[in-house]
């Protein structure tokens, strides 16, 4: 059963051919090692292997994924045997939903700015605790070291600090720009993560079966031919 | 295991652990790849003391900082991914995407919750309490001074809060988070609960008035030494800068599944500040973690202060108290 197209966010699936007269138990025999790690779990059951990981290792080769089912399927009229796996990863999820979460996060400092905006009130005792201050102010003194060796003078502090105005928020303080960098990160990430991880999980299983990917990609476009 | 006596400490009777400089391997391959994992981390601090140095005052902003920070974490990652030092520790999809989950909170919630609750904040409130003002006179000091000065501050107070984070519980529980890491790479150092990246984030430096310049310097300085805690690359950096500098051996010890070298090199820049408090221990680990190496999922570092806080006190309540025996008459 085909997953459905929002399933396809968090779900990898696809089909590896396997060589002539390889049983289901010589599969899974090859596939073992994938599945013998740390916080992985896995139960055969004839032709098929479900598998559950509980906090799997950085380095497990299937880390990414939480469960999943490899069958072994007949396909095509010729009667040739592949292996079918479905997979589901919630780390997948999480990062396409990323982009939401930071997205609220910039609403949220947005609000907060508006909230936390001056009033008219609060700019007038601000200017008046700014004059008290440059009064006391000077511009810094230049240690003569740093003069000797060509350090650039130092400027008066705040000379470039923009004057706040009634209603509108600290722009520095209150910036949404970092929250929508991120969203835009995850969401190439989300991109790049689900066609990377499902090209990695389709190498690392044609390698255990010893089929070449490359000549495996060729027979499953066969395959998608005769179906 | 028979682990190596220092001081009066047993390392590594729970988990291999190098200790010594001369027992850690050096980066192998020719001539111009061990000059250059030799000399890199030196070139890029005194070219970065030197650009913000002599940069123009248009020039030297904290947006241009941010652009300088950025690049240089690309070529880290990128360094990385090319020249490993474990294979264990080999950046992959989710491991970036978790960290860099990490950095965006940095970036954004935790910088939000920080205009009302951080340092800056708390020093304004004892400030304007007391009457105090700032220590302007710093700002007449040579500009290399006043960035010394700033990291320094800086990095005392994150010894003492991260050893006090090791020895307090209910500090702990929050940091233990970071602990359940199990390799090393770039964006490592942002992995942890958010209100460990709260706490270690403070600082008393808002106490002292700098001149801006200082402050670049500053985050200069810190970011081209402190930043190689948490990578995934050999270099075989100079002996001074290993004895001054804290490196990614010595943090990888800190990071080790040994509880005793957990228990070492504490400061975030300045390993010397370690050496002065006896807790400075030369070398490095492969095998990271806590819990022989379990691998924590986010929605578990985002509750265990608090589920392990709360099992502590339940615990605590359970037991009934002591009483101090009186033998019958």
């Amino acid at each position: 059963m085909q997953p459905s197209f929002l399933a396809r966010i968090w779900t990898i699936e696809g089909r590896l051919p396997l060589p002539e007269g390889q049983t289901a138990q010589e599969t899974f025999d090859r596939l073992r090692p994938m599945l013998r790690t740390s916080g992985t779990a896995h139960h055969q059951d004839g032709d098929t292997v479900q598998f559950r990981k509980t906090d799997p290792e950085a380095q497990d080769p299937l880390s990414v994924f939480d469960h999943g089912t490899l069958r072994v399927e007949t396909a095509g009229d010729a009667g040739g045997r592949v292996l079918h796996y479905r997979m589901v990863s919630r780390i997948l999820l999480l990062c396409f939903l990323a982009p939401l979460l930071f997205l609220g996060f910039s609403q949220l400092t947005v609000f907060v700015g508006r909230m936390n905006a001056p009033t008219a009130e609060d700019i007038a005792k601000a200017e008046k605790e700014q004059k008290a201050k440059e009064k006391k102010m000077v511009t810094p003194v230049q240690n003569p070291v740093d003069k000797f060796l060509g350090a650039p003078a130092p400027e008066k502090p705040g000379k470039d600090k923009p004057k706040p105005k009634v209603g509108q928020p600290d722009s520095k303080k209150y910036s949404p720009t970092p929250g929508y960098v991120f969203a835009c990160f995850f969401a190439i990430l989300y991109v790049f993560g689900r066609w990377l991880e499902a090209r990695l999980v389709r190498r690392r299983m044609a390698r255990l079966l010893g089929t070449d990917p490359a000549s495996t990609s060729e027979e499953m476009a066969a395959l998608a031919v005769s179906h | 295991m028979q682990g190596v006596r220092v001081g009066k400490r047993m390392i590594g009777t729970q988990a291999p652990v190098t200790i010594g400089w001369e027992n850690v391997p050096r980066v192998e391959g020719g001539p111009v790849k061990r000059a250059f994992f030799s000399w890199f981390q030196p070139t890029v601090l005194f070219a970065l003391i030197l650009f913000w140095y002599y940069a123009p005052n248009s020039i030297a902003k904290a947006s241009t900082a941010i652009g300088i920070g950025i690049c240089f974490r690309v070529l880290l990652l990128t360094l990385e991914f090319f020249f490993p030092k474990h294979q264990s520790w080999m950046i992959t999809w989710k491991e970036f995407t978790v960290d860099l989950f990490y950095v965006g909170l940095g970036y954004t919630i935790l910088r939000l919750v920080d205009t009302f609750i951080g340092d800056d904040v708390m020093v304004g409130a004892i400030q304007g309490a007391f009457h105090w003002e700032k220590f302007a006179w710093f700002t007449g000091l040579p500009i290399l001074l006043q960035a010394f000065i700033i990291s320094f501050i800086f990095d005392f107070g994150q010894y003492w809060m991260h050893r006090g984070m090791h020895n307090w519980y209910p500090l702990w529980l929050p940091h233990s988070v970071h602990h359940y890491i199990t390799q090393l790479n770039v964006h490592k150092g942002a992995v942890g609960n958010p209100v460990e990246l709260f706490l270690i984030g403070l600082g008393i430096g808002g106490f002292f008035d700098f001149v801006p310049r200082a402050f670049l310097l500053a985050g200069a300085i810190g970011m081209s030494v402190s930043i190689y805690q948490h990578i995934n690359v050999r270099f075989d950096s100079p002996r001074w800068w290993r004895f001054l500098f804290n490196t990614t051996g010595h943090h990888s010890l800190h990071h080790s599944q040994d509880f005793e070298a957990t228990r070492s090199n504490y400061s975030n820049t300045y390993i010397f500040i370690d050496r002065i408090f006896g807790t400075c221990l030369d070398g490095e680990a492969e095998l990271l973690g806590m819990e022989g190496g379990r691998r924590m999922s986010i929605r578990e570092q985002m509750t265990f202060p608090f589920t392990e806080g709360w099992k502590s006190i339940k615990e605590r309540l359970a037991r009934p108290a002591s009483i101090d025996a009186v033998p019958a008459e």
